[in-house]
């Protein structure tokens, strides 16, 4: 059993997971990725993801050395390029045999939960109706997001890796089983997070999801969300994540306004930020 | 003449509108119109459904597919949304819609775990085993004959991607079963018309060995037959299981009327002419023929006390085509003989019906007594033998889809119909103080084999708190107190709370118990609800209960049917004779009757007895029926003796009115037989029971009229004369 998904970029295919292992590329450790895929269009979206990938190397004057490092992922982010999110965590991955290092394997989350959200992203736009797709990227989700906490596991508790432990969670949260599956421990790690340290401000934002995504029966609370947003966002003014979360729940209360002005401020601090464009464009 | 032919004309017109509203008559089988009239229930029952919400629902049972796999899942869940769309639908549960709201479409493992490892959703929405699930439909049908119809149509229609996907699927409920009576009544009694008509038409027309007769005969009971539907039509009324009977019943009952009047007119045009003879004929005929219909009339009109409103139409729309049918054999009639014209007989005497065997009655009246009373003694013992008892299920033939899906999920799911009850608490049911009591109530409705589960609120709060416990399966128990149970409730979302104020009215006292059963048949079903009566009465101070539900409505209707049929039999006895008594003017002859026209009411049940037919809505009817047809011989051989010139040996007389009317009264019953046995092909099992019933009545109503009547005659009134 096979499904195949359009990302828009490459075509991926997931596969459960008893087959899955056998149908990996072992060159490239992404196991969701065929290594007999071919981009939907053809080579001229390789060409750009590598293009890509060598302006980000080029720009960090170090093109011989690996992607899998903390300005690849920040720049995989900024550009919300799945393929380059993949590209990097592939390359952490495989050098993971050999960079052992607390340092690394926080990294490997980091691109991880990359990876995650931006399937993510592309799992919230298709529509309810096409299940078997969602479904193909909930695998996708929950691999990279699997791969993320593995890579956490037992590492020494910072604020910074309870953070990432909480949002990979976060990720995998895309159902009522999966809420009353894994909140509580997600919202654990957020609390934690804070306890470490308390002007994280991408913890404030992992603490203030549940408050924006719940249904108010499960604690969901606009208002709540807005406050700790706006708490973030002081102590990381120009902080994307933050500033979208509150344009979404702006317009959840139905300022669209104030919705407008975060998400303008979004694209300020990140002008490839594709949700804002998205949005604004929307409207 | 001119009045009458003007008459004739007239009735011949109105055939031509007639027959446009009977093209109009439609079929309406609504639950509804099958529920009783015991008001006190009646109302407890509405309660409820104000209360609590439709408690019907269709069933969708899906086997030998792979339950858990997501594509098929995904086909589930499209079926489920387009069940979710059909007008009168008010919800839809199961298996796709906990795998679409809860798991969002995925975690299909997770889904099987949570399906298969606690109780709440066993025998529900999932065997036992976890190879079989259903999808319940809860149905709230518009007011509307055809609401029922276009669900099932609707339903069918959206589970056909489940049957490309190797799934095979069944539907029961009630919705299904009625749509299925009603769609098979509606083919079969059309079919079965058909049938009935075209035989007895082709023995009336070998028997009397004239084309001529047999159209005069076809067109009168024709003619009765369309003018009564179109009054059903014209009158707002519709066609249900039981009136559906209505055109074959009219059709033997209006032949047997003109036959005689037909075969008068044979007779006299031997040695008359064609109005001579009609007017002798009609001489003849009139008075008996309006007396037979009279007494069928007030026989069939002892229904409209029956508390079931199907049965209480079938009596009075009877009763008028049986008027109607006299109004047109007598105006129309002799209209159609004259023009047509019918044939004079071959000789005066028919020399066929002068053997010995038409005088056996009065040859050997102590035989044929004797004979009669042994079969009265034999139907009286086997009256004990007839079952009071109605599984709509048993009106289908055992290979109909209907009848096999029924039995496989009653094999393999917990079952396809409720049993309500509504139980008052003495506090809020939210209360630990509540819960043995409630525990303990549902644990004695369970111990019934026919029950397959209880549904309570309590299994709702047990599955929360497990939800709770991040799903783990052994968490799937109560809570520890009233303030937890609240705490879980405040989990519960729109949908939550929307199932919740299913089972638990708003002030939190009184709680609904549903109990799923997988037995159709009454008796037990009624043994079910005295054992859950006797439970709610032996519960703490402080608790009550009733029992209710739209299927104890239908079984209580139907009890309260046989019972109110046999009193307006016993009510059309005493009508039909005192009838009798009236027109033949004696009170002897009327007492001479009583016999024969009990002999084939008893022979029918007698045969219900040996075949194991059960007696029920449909069945019941056959008695007014025999009543109704046994009293047309007897009234028409009664009023020939008494017609008879008053010299002359008694036995003569006897003899006399035997070679008038004998010829008449057997090919009546051949033709209306022929009819009746050709209901025996349908393969709906009410009208097949119908046909053999009152076929094996209208040949002992023949019997009991050619020989029991004149061994009466001769061995009581001999020596007093006959009057």
């Amino acid at each position: 059993m096979r499904e195949e998904i359009d990302t828009g970029h490459w075509r991926l295919e997931a596969r459960p997971k008893a087959c899955r292992a056998k149908g990996s590329d072992p060159r490239s450790g992404w196991r969701g990725l065929r290594t007999d895929a071919r981009p939907k269009h053809s080579i001229r979206w390789f060409k750009i993801h590598l293009l890509t990938l060598c302006f980000i190397l080029a720009s960090l004057g170090a093109s011989a050395e690996s992607p899998c490092n903390p300005e690849s992922i920040t720049a995989a982010q900024q550009s919300y390029d799945l393929g380059v999110a993949i590209l990097v965590l592939e390359a952490c991955e495989l050098e993971a045999p050999v960079r052992t290092g607390e340092a690394h394997r926080e990294l490997v989350a980091r691109a991880a939960l990359l990876v995650a959200e931006l399937h993510r992203i592309d799992f919230e736009a298709a529509p309810k109706s096409k299940r078997p797709e969602r479904r193909a990227l909930g695998l996708l989700i929950d691999e990279a997001a699997d791969t993320g906490l593995k890579s956490l596991k037992d590492l020494p508790e910072t604020s910074e890796r309870l953070r990432l432990e909480a949002d990979l969670l976060a990720t995998k949260i895309r159902s009522d089983y999966r809420g009353k599956k894994y909140s509580k421990k997600m919202k654990a790690a957020a609390a934690r997070a804070l306890e470490l340290d308390p002007s994280n401000a991408r913890a404030i934002v992992s603490q203030a999801k549940p408050f924006l995504f719940a249904e108010t029966r499960h604690g969901g609370d606009l208002e709540e969300a807005v406050r700790r947003l706006g708490e973030a966002l002081i102590v990381e003014p120009t902080l994307e994540s933050a500033l979208l979360l509150r344009a979404l729940a702006y317009e959840r209360q139905g300022e669209t306004e104030a919705s407008r002005i975060d998400l303008k401020a979004a694209l300020a601090a990140n002008p490839q930020c594709r949700p804002a464009h998205d949005r604004l464009k929307d409207r | 003449m001119k009045i009458r032919d003007l008459a004739a004309v007239l009735l011949l017109v109105m055939v031509i509108p007639a027959l446009f509203f009977v093209n109009q008559v439609r079929v309406d089988n609504r639950l509804e119109r099958w529920q009783g009239s015991n008001p006190v229930e009646a109302q407890v029952y509405e309660d409820f459904k104000k209360t609590f919400g439709s408690d019907e629902f269709v069933l969708i049972a899906l086997w030998d597919g792979p339950l858990f796999e997501p594509e098929a899942l995904d086909i589930m869940v499209e079926v489920a949304e387009t069940i979710e769309r059909i007008p009168g639908i008010i919800r839809v549960q199961g298996l796709p819609v906990i795998y679409r709201d809860l798991f969002g479409g995925e975690d299909a493992e997770a889904l099987k775990e949570e399906m298969t490892s606690t109780p709440f959703y066993r025998d529900l929405f999932i065997s036992s085993g976890g190879e079989t699930t259903a999808i319940v439909a809860t149905v709230a049908p518009p007011n509307d004959p055809w609401g029922r119809r276009m669900i099932m149509a609707g339903i069918r229609e959206a589970v056909k991607p489940l049957g490309a996907a190797g799934f095979t699927t069944g539907l029961v409920g009630s919705t299904a079963l009625i749509d299925t009576l009603d769609r098979m009544s509606e083919t079969e009694s059309q079919r079965a018309f058909v049938v009935a008509l075209v035989m007895s038409l082709l023995a009336l027309a070998l028997l009397s060995r004239s084309v001529r007769v047999m159209t005069v005969a076809a067109a009168c009971a024709a003619i009765a037959v369309i003018l009564t539907i179109a009054m059903v039509v014209l009158t707002g009324h519709t066609l249900n299981m039981i009136t559906s009977v209505l055109p074959a019943l009219l059709w033997v009952l209006a032949l047997s009327g003109i036959i005689h009047l037909i075969r008068r007119f044979r007779h006299h045009r031997v040695d008359h002419g064609a109005d001579q003879a009609v007017q002798m004929a009609l001489s003849d005929t009139t008075r008996p023929m309006t007396l037979a219909s009279i007494t069928t009339a007030a026989g069939f009109l002892s229904l409209v006390a029956a508390g079931m409103e199907p049965v209480r139409e079938l009596g009075l729309f009877a009763a008028v085509g049986i008027l109607v049918s006299l109004a047109v054999n007598l105006l129309l009639g002799p209209f159609l003989i004259r023009h047509l014209p019918v044939p004079q007989a071959a000789t005066a005497a028919d020399p066929e019906f002068h053997g010995r065997w038409l005088h056996l009655g009065s040859s050997r009246p102590r035989t044929v007594i004797a004979v009669a009373l042994l079969l009265v003694l034999g139907a009286l013992a086997g009256l004990p033998f007839v079952q009071v008892a109605s599984n709509p299920i048993g009106f289908l033939p055992e290979d109909h889809p209907t009848s096999v899906d029924y039995r496989r999920v009653a094999q393999s799911l917990g079952g396809f119909y409720t049993l309500e009850v509504i139980l008052n608490l003495p506090g809020t049911w939210t209360d630990p103080a509540q819960w043995a009591a409630i525990d303990t109530i549902v644990g004695d409705i369970g111990t019934s084999p026919i029950v397959a589960r209880v549904i309570s609120p309590l299994d709702v709060l047990r599955k929360l708190h497990q939800w709770d416990e991040a799903m783990n399966p052994s968490a799937y128990r109560l809570p520890h107190s009233l303030i937890a149970a609240e705490a879980l409730l405040e989990n519960l979302d729109q949908e939550g709370w929307e199932m919740l104020d299913t089972l638990v009215t708003g002030d939190r006292t009184t709680i609904r118990l549903s109990a799923i059963v997988n037995e159709m048949d009454e008796l037990k079903f009624l043994d079910l609800v005295e054992q859950t009566r006797q439970a709610l009465g032996d519960m703490p101070t402080g608790f009550s209960g009733q029992v209710t539900g739209q299927v104890l409505q239908l079984v209580n209707a139907q009890q309260t049917l046989i019972t109110s049929q046999l009193r307006s039999l016993g009510l059309a006895l005493l009508v039909v004779f005192t009838v009798i008594a009236i027109g033949l003017r004696s009170v002897r002859l009327t007492a001479l009757s009583v016999l024969p026209n009990v002999i084939p009411l008893l022979a029918a049940f007698a045969l219900m007895a040996v075949a194991g037919i059960t007696l029920d809505a449909a069945t019941i009817m056959v008695a007014s029926i025999a009543l109704g047809i046994a009293v047309d011989d007897t009234v028409h051989l009664l009023v020939a003796i008494s017609r008879e010139e008053k010299n002359g040996a008694a036995t003569d007389r006897l003899h006399h009115a035997l070679e008038h009317v004998g010829p008449a009264m057997v090919l009546t019953t051949v033709a209306a037989c022929i009819g009746f046995f050709a209901l025996m092909t349908s393969a709906f099992v009410p009208i097949r029971s119908f046909g053999l019933l009152s076929g094996t009545a209208m040949i002992v109503a023949l019997a009991a009229g050619l020989w029991l009547v004149p061994a009466l005659l001769v061995s009581f009134f001999r020596e007093r004369g006959i009057e």
